[in-house]
């Protein structure tokens, strides 16, 4: 049998990483932060935390072509009981908010990354007044026995469960052949199955143009995977590419190989989106506007990004009918001729890296 | 349908039947977008398309999408190019490596593969498509290196197209390091960027947009237009003007040249070419021609490491013997003229020695740049006769340190008694420190001065008088050897000269066997040795320069698909043997290099001029 993974591109996005060991005290979270989001149609204010743990496993021996994650991770054995001691020294900070989110830098249903024990102590220590808690696994974690375990501690009856999986692209070649994914559309559909059983729903992560697609594929692809995952979800929100630090994209990108999706393409993604799903649609460019991240000519990034911010309130294409500006042809162009240049266009899709003087 | 009408070096112009029954396309060739938004220009012989029939009655290419997408309607295109896994250089060897395995295990029969890696077995195709060619292109450090090696692997046959890349500057060395076709993506945009291009490279609009302030006589920049349609017709126009600019350099054997001179448009344009020349030196010589008609024009820093002036210095170290009798080594400067003897300065040298006793030991070699020397009886030879480059009497430090090195292995494997040199100082001093003990013959830094040639017809007169005397019939059968060793090499010319005479005045001269008197070979006006059977016979006993055959009586012309093995040491022009199974079959002159008449089946490989079995 072959592996669910294409091996020369897993190789590849490993030789990509440089992974370090680290020292550091293994009781303190990453980082906590607070972040606007919405619950029951209201702006609310949401508590994140971020475990540091050993890292995730698909990402140490390979993992998806553009996620540096693990650039945070500690790389060596954390126990259950840091992870616990982590959790709870974040508590001490939290401040009321109904939305707590729990990320770690992979799966958080995985023991090999959270072991089973600190899984249930802190799936089990929900403080008072929390509405609703996110967590993220990858969807092969996502199973029959584990959900069994981890929810007879979960407080389900006062906190929803929404475990955020990084789905990427439902579409089988570009889960394999692009982002080096380790499960496919039909692993998610059935941890979907399971989630409901046990009264959570999936939030799935959808990427904005992995590596080696040409932007117009980059926009079918998620358009697809709105269409395919959005029955099996609470929530699509799309990604689009920013550019972390050693990782295969990375590479691409500092050779000028690789440009992060426009951000008329997430406007693109969202309006089709939402015609075909009834689901939630949203996406917060991370990098937004930045070289590094989802960006149109530097003109009009600003102006943009409030429109794409306006939608994921109030979910009304109508905010992006105003939109123009003179790189919008130079898109157009892209969209129209990408596919023709079998491979990087170079200098020409990005005004924002690219001065217009052709040296 | 591909056929070769021409070549120079791994450049060729050809004819393309793109589909059966389809007006044939003119290679190199440009494929020109035609899109919803970007309409085909009239001139357009061939499309690049997603939507075939836009414009009937023209073949058009249509991109088959990726693996991820496939085109899914590639109704009525001519050519689909197949989807593929498009992995890009930064993913690494090894991952592209594996995609091109993929790529040609999913192509279907009749589609385009598209080549990721440089790895590429055989293909068979008659159309490949360079992937990531903008990419590769845009990187000095991959892209000679890229073409060189899936040239060499994939062969002479196939049409290799590079999507992306075709500026009306660029065209001239993508075409020199052997691509096919291009197309106008990269013109088309350049519009959308601003950007006014031309031959010479991009010039910003600004500076052209007024209507009379245009330096091009196209229709759009004769027009009224201002705006983004004006500039993207205007460059299209340019992409073809210039395409039809390497076509005519091709045919008049001058496309070096022309790329030489595209290549002061932009830096790296100018880093391809010097990578071409010192990283793939063999993937060029292999292909440039052994002798031209033509001048060569050496007027840039690049021209000293042209393959072809290369090859010579090359031959020089590796080939060279002086003539055994010379023991009298004479240094002469260079002249406009060519060959030298016609000039001017050296019937001055030649009149000033006439007379001088025992002439045959003495060897005149003439000191140049960029060939570094050359021995008198090269001086026939290509590019000794053709080259022509800036007098001005300074020299750069590239040319100071080649010359110097040219002497310096010259001298160490060649021996004389005594040495002349008559040379103006600055030259002198160019060679100083490698010449042995010598008699400066020019001190009043003019040769042509009456003192200077007296001081040399006194010293040749001292120096080669009094020693044994040289045969001048004995010298002139040497000189020819030596001639024959720089076409056919230390063996092929052994062969050659074993037990001969000569006959007839330069540059007629007639090489034949002692005892039968029968001729053995004639060097000619092209500065070439060309055979008789009997020569055949020996170059064939020497076992280089053969070309073996099918078994039939070769006549006229002998096609590629007749031929079944080739020396490698064979280029194109070069005088070959041709046998079948060792059996002696005919003498001609090459059109291919040896390895490609063994992978082309189409196209004229050997131009017969003598064979077995003819009627007297």
């Amino acid at each position: 049998m072959t592996e669910v993974y294409f091996k020369p591109l897993a190789k590849a996005s490993r030789d990509a990483r440089r992974l370090e060991v680290k020292t550091g005290d293994p009781s303190v979270p990453s980082s906590i932060f607070t972040q606007p989001d919405r619950y029951d149609g209201e702006e609310v204010t949401a508590r994140v935390v971020i475990l540091r743990t050993r890292g995730c496993r698909w990402a140490l021996t390979g993992g998806c072509t553009f996620c540096g994650y693990v650039n945070d991770s500690f790389v060596r054995k954390i126990d259950g009981a840091e992870l616990v001691a982590q959790w709870e020294n974040a508590l001490q900070s939290y401040a009321g908010e109904p939305i707590l989110k729990i990320y770690t830098s992979g799966s958080f249903f995985d023991p090999y990354e959270v072991p089973e024990e600190a899984q249930k102590a802190i799936l089990a220590n929900m403080p008072e007044g929390l509405k609703k808690l996110n967590v993220e696994s990858q969807a092969v974690d996502i199973t029959e026995k584990r959900m069994e375990l981890v929810m007879s501690s979960f407080p389900k009856d006062r906190v929803k469960l929404e475990i955020g999986v990084g789905l990427e692209a439902a579409n089988y070649e570009v889960a394999r052949y692009s982002v080096n994914k380790e499960f496919f559309m039909e692993d998610y559909r059935k941890a979907a199955a399971v989630a409901k059983q046990h009264g959570a729903t999936l939030k799935a992560y959808t990427m904005v143009k992995p590596p080696f697609l040409t932007e117009r594929e980059a926009i079918e692809s998620a358009v697809e995977t709105a269409r395919e995952a959005g029955p099996h979800s609470s929530t699509i929100s799309f990604n689009p590419m920013n550019i972390q630090k050693n990782t295969l994209v990375d590479k691409l990108w500092k050779r000028g190989q690789y440009r992060p999706p426009w951000l008329w393409s997430v406007v693109e993604i969202l309006k089709r989106g939402k015609q075909v799903t009834d689901t939630v649609v949203k996406s917060d460019p991370v990098a937004g506007g930045k070289v590094r991240g989802s960006h149109n000519c530097g003109k009009c990034d600003e102006y943009v990004l409030a429109a794409i911010r306006d939608f994921n309130v109030h979910q009304n294409p109508k905010v992006f009918d105003r939109l123009k500006c003179d790189c919008k042809k130079v898109w157009e162009d892209v969209l129209e001729l990408e596919g023709m240049f079998q491979g990087p266009m170079g200098r020409w899709d990005d005004p924002m890296r690219n001065s217009e003087d052709d040296d | 349908m591909f056929e070769i009408t021409a070549k120079d070096g791994a450049a060729r112009l050809g004819r393309w039947e793109v589909q059966a029954g389809q007006p044939v396309v003119a290679t190199p060739a440009v494929l020109y977008v035609d899109s919803a938004r970007i309409p085909a220009p009239a001139f357009a012989e061939v499309l690049l398309t997603d939507a075939p029939g836009r414009t009937p009655g023209k073949p058009s290419i249509h991109p088959g999408g990726s693996r991820f997408y496939p085109a899914t309607s590639t109704e009525g295109a001519s050519l689909v190019i197949q989807n593929d896994l498009p992995y890009a250089p930064a993913g690494g060897p090894l991952l592209l490596e594996a995609a091109q395995t993929l790529n040609q295990e999913m192509r279907q029969p009749g589609q385009a593969t598209v080549v990721v890696s440089p790895k590429a077995e055989k293909l068979g195709d008659e159309f490949a498509v360079l992937a990531n060619a903008r990419a590769l292109f845009d990187n000095p450090y991959q892209f000679a290196a890229h073409i060189a090696e899936l040239r060499s692997r994939v062969g002479y046959a196939p049409l290799l197209y590079a999507p992306g890349v075709g500026l009306p500057h660029e065209i001239a060395i993508l075409v020199y390091a052997g691509i096919d076709v291009v197309d106008n993506l990269s013109a088309v945009l350049a519009a959308r960027a601003g950007q006014y291009l031309t031959a010479e490279g991009p010039v910003s609009v600004d500076a052209v947009r007024a209507p009379g302030t245009r330096p091009c006589l196209c229709p759009a920049c004769q027009g009224a237009g201002m705006g983004y349609e004006w500039l993207r017709d205007h460059n299209t126009y340019a992409v073809h003007q210039e395409m039809l600019r390497v076509r005519a350099a091709i045919a008049d054997g001058r496309l070096r040249e022309l790329v030489e001179a595209r290549t002061r448009a932009r830096p790296y344009l100018a880093a391809h070419l010097r990578r071409m020349d010192k990283e793939q030196y063999a993937y060029f010589e292999e292909r440039a021609p052994t002798t031209r008609t033509g001048t060569l024009y050496a007027t840039s820093k690049e021209s000293l490491e042209r393959p072809e002036v290369v090859r010579y210095r090359k031959r020089l170290e590796e080939r060279y013997r002086k003539p055994e009798s010379a023991r009298v080594l004479l240094i002469l400067p260079c002249s406009a003229r060519k060959p030298y003897s016609d000039s001017r300065t050296h019937r001055t040298f030649e009149n000033a020695l006439f007379g001088t006793p025992n002439r045959g030991a003495v060897h005149e070699v003439i000191l140049t740049s960029p060939l570094g020397l050359v021995p008198r009886e090269w001086e026939t030879v290509y590019p000794a006769a053709h080259y022509d480059l800036p007098v001005t009497g300074h020299w750069d430090e590239d040319e100071r340190k080649m010359i110097r090195d040219t002497w310096a292995a010259f001298l160490k494997n060649n021996h004389y008694d005594h040495v002349i040199c008559h040379l103006e100082k600055a030259e002198r001093d160019l060679i100083l420190d490698v010449l042995p003990e010598h008699k400066w013959t020019a001190p009043d830094d003019n040769p042509l001065s009456t003192e200077s040639l007296g001081n040399m017809r006194a010293a040749v007169h001292d120096m080669a008088g009094p020693g044994a005397p040289v045969n001048f019939r004995a010298r002139e059968t040497e000189d020819m050897i030596s001639r024959a060793r720089w076409q056919f090499g230390i063996e092929g010319a052994a062969a050659l000269g074993r037990n001969t005479t000569i006959r007839g005045k330069l540059p007629f001269v007639k090489l034949l066997d002692a005892t039968t008197d029968q001729q053995v070979a004639m060097l000619t006006d092209r500065g070439l040795l060309s055979l008789t059977l009997e020569g055949g016979k020996r170059l064939l006993e020497a076992g280089v320069y053969r070309v073996e055959i099918e078994n039939f009586k070769p006549k006229g012309t002998v096609f590629a698909v007749g031929v079944i093995g080739g020396d490698a040491e064979v280029r194109p022009e070069d005088e070959v043997v041709l046998h079948h199974k060792g059996e002696l079959k005919a003498v001609g002159r090459a059109r291919m290099s040896g390895p490609e008449m063994v992978q082309f089946k189409r196209g004229p490989a050997v131009d017969v001029r003598h064979y077995v079995g003819a009627s007297k």
